[in-house]
């Protein structure tokens, strides 16, 4: 299975997706980081392994905001796609906030 | 050897072009302070990584990844909410109730009472901590010395008293790990050594964390004073153990209203190397311990914070907006090459664009005000509960250096200079443990030459856990406390002129000291209860203690202890209303 998102290139959004299902990966040079809560348009997400969510992308322009923490607040969050075949495609890093979203739109 | 030498000169001289080679970013304008990285981020793109720069000043821009930033600029802005002053007012003292709730309300390292020298005081054992504006406390009873008293008791800390003379908020509403300096490189004076410092900087860039005034913060002052009309008590002096010339019995001076002691306790922080195998150990387990806690908090943020800000994020005019600033910002960076103007550039600018955010937000949600107001208590809240429960694992212990000035009643003044450290071995919820060590000499030469300059050093320890309730809402703690005074010198009363020398009806020539009671060893132990009324602030300490002697008195002495303490913050907080 293919990854599906990817970066905006015009930089409105902070990813593009196709409408479907995609579980993003949140993980940080710290071993101490982990991802604590998430909604997806308002709508709280399951984490999994303190580091994961998975969300159906709904038509238009949508929000995914998280909550993570982390001991070391110096620490880089990457972000990454996890494509279901054991590889994750890596989409960008920001620096560590408690409270941190993400703008993304569907292709 | 000159090789040698050239290479060092030269090295040092590279190190020195790389420390000085460096620009600290301070953001001028305070409403601003949660954008300082992303402010600092967009210099740094423009002075090491042009290629970088649009991004940058896309992502100072986008609101998504600014949203406690945000908040803090609209809470703070008076001008750009249409609010009265008193809707700011009161958006600002909810901010601060709810972090009072969390975090105040579950502090128990705070000291009130006086010092166990001091008549009139409940504690044996004094905490680490300090209060983080005022606190005031009556009390009654004594400790170590002969006759019980009632003392009052006035500390603040230096922060958040000068914040609050100067018509700042004592309690300023910020994340404390978000720095508001952030030093970058400067690659205008020397690329190379930049390059170096650039990485360095990475993982050290935050210089100095955003709440409150570093070292005043950690600074507390404590006046106590006397508070009974002036008597006299007579008391017996167990003659047999007595130095020469000691009387059977005394006349001690109880006490009036007078200046009692001033003490000034600073507070060192000892934060667990979080880099640590063990401490990462440590978390991880204590994580796994506190996940659901950690959700709950999380998801109780983004319940409020999400439906307020998400309709602006996504808003196409908003991104409209968002696309001009950035190219105006853009534009208006490629004409300045002075670091220090382009911040106030970007500053200025940016200033415009949240103003313009704000006015949008209004448009488009008709109560977006109380909107907001109730996201940034939802956020101060959440930072109060993720700080609480952060810190109980990331702070390992708290020491103290105080040092107190003592005028004790009918005794030479003394000082005291008082280690202390308040830590939580079974976990912040299940209670405390402080430990005190101290020594006291006398102040006036004439004594210590007579007596020598120690009068004693102790050692204490107290045991303190909630009773009921959670972390922040509990009705009453309980402690026990083990107290060893040892006397160095005799037990002195003073005399003044208006006094006999001792067995004799000559008049003394002028003041002096009496060695009233021996050398040696003085236990405490001290039970007590300290009632909780609720949020106000208030609380009532009940205590017993048992001594084998007092400082004076050989003979054993059961004593209750009763008073009234008031943490300020409150009542401030209140009036400011």
């Amino acid at each position: 299975m293919a990854c599906k998102m990817k970066v905006d290139p015009s930089g409105d959004n902070d990813f593009l997706a196709p409408v479907g299902t995609v579980t993003m990966v949140f993980t940080a040079d710290s071993p101490l980081y982990r991802l604590t809560a998430a909604t997806y348009e308002d709508a709280p997400l399951a984490v999994t392994g303190d580091s994961s969510v998975t969300f159906d992308v709904k038509p238009g322009i949508t929000l995914l905001d998280v909550v993570q923490v982390c001991p070391d607040t110096q620490t880089v969050v990457h972000i990454a796609e996890d494509c279901g075949d054991g590889t994750q495609s890596k989409l960008r890093n920001r620096r560590f906030q408690k409270l941190d979203g993400y703008r993304i739109g569907s292709i | 050897m000159r090789t040698l030498r050239i290479f060092a000169l030269f090295s040092l001289a590279l190190l020195a072009a790389g420390a000085v080679a460096q620009t600290t970013v301070t953001v001028q304008d305070q409403n601003l302070a949660g954008f300082t990285n992303s402010i600092a981020a967009v210099l740094d793109a423009k002075a090491n990584h042009p290629e970088q720069l649009d991004g940058a000043i896309n992502d100072l821009l986008a609101l998504q990844g600014n949203q406690a930033a945000f908040l803090q600029f609209a809470v703070k802005s008076q001008t750009v909410q249409g609010l009265t002053a008193n809707q700011i007012n009161l958006a600002k003292k909810v901010a601060h109730d709810t972090l009072g709730a969390a975090v105040e309300q579950s502090r128990t390292d705070e000291q009130f009472s006086p010092g166990s020298g001091f008549a009139g005081s409940t504690s044996a054992v004094a905490k680490a901590g300090l209060t983080s504006l005022l606190s005031a406390a009556i009390e009654s009873g004594a400790i170590t010395q002969a006759i019980n008293g009632n003392t009052a008791t006035f500390s603040a800390n230096a922060d958040g008293l000068l914040r609050f003379i100067a018509d700042a908020n004592p309690f300023p509403f910020c994340d404390p790990d978000e720095p508001t300096t952030v030093t970058i490189p400067d690659t205008t004076k020397n690329a190379d050594a930049n390059t170096k410092a650039d990485a360095g900087k990475k993982t050290t860039a935050a210089k100095k964390r955003g709440c409150g005034t570093p070292i005043l913060r950690d600074i507390g002052i404590t006046t106590s004073f006397d508070m009974q009309q002036g008597s006299t008590k007579t008391v017996a002096t167990s003659p047999a153990d007595n130095p020469p010339g000691a009387p059977s019995s005394v006349n001690i001076l109880t006490a009036k209203n007078r200046f009692s002691g001033v003490s000034v306790k600073y507070v060192f922080r000892n934060p667990q190397d979080i880099r640590s195998k063990t401490f990462q150990d440590k978390w991880t387990q204590y994580y796994s311990d506190n996940r659901q806690k950690f959700q709950d908090i999380g998801n109780t943020v983004l319940a409020v914070i999400s439906p307020t800000l998400g309709p602006l994020i996504k808003d196409a005019e908003a991104t409209q907006l968002r696309r001009q600033f950035r190219l105006d910002i853009g534009d208006s960076l490629k004409n300045i090459n002075d670091p220090n103007a382009a911040e106030a550039m970007i500053e200025k600018m940016l200033v415009q664009y949240l103003e313009k955010l704000l006015q949008r937000g209004r448009q488009m949600t008709p109560n977006f005000d109380q909107q907001l107001n109730s996201a940034v208590t939802a956020y101060a809240r959440f930072l109060g509960d993720m700080s609480t429960l952060v810190k109980e694992i990331t702070t390992k212990t708290v020491f103290s250096a105080e040092y107190n000035f003592q005028r004790p009643v009918g005794q030479p003044e003394t000082s005291q200079f008082k280690i202390m450290s308040t830590l939580n071995p079974f976990g912040a919820e299940k209670g405390n443990l402080s430990v005190n060590l101290a020594g006291t000499f006398y102040n006036s030469s004439s004594v210590s030459g007579q007596f020598g300059r120690w009068r004693d050093a102790q050692a204490s320890l107290q045991l303190e856990r909630k009773i009921g309730g959670n972390m922040a809402d509990y009705p009453a703690r309980l402690s026990l406390a083990g107290y060893f005074q040892y006397m160095i010198s005799p037990g002195l009363i003073s005399l003044d002129q208006s006094n006999f020398a001792p067995g004799t009806n000559i008049q003394l020539p002028q003041a002096a000291a009496l060695a009233l009671s021996p050398t040696g060893p003085i236990w405490i132990a001290e039970a007590k209860i300290t009632i909780k009324l609720k949020s106000t602030g208030a609380e009532i300490p009940f205590a017993v203690t048992r001594s084998n002697r007092t400082d004076l008195i050989q003979a054993t002495s059961v004593r209750g202890h009763v008073g009234i303490t008031y943490d300020l913050d409150k009542l401030f907080a209140a009036a400011t209303k």
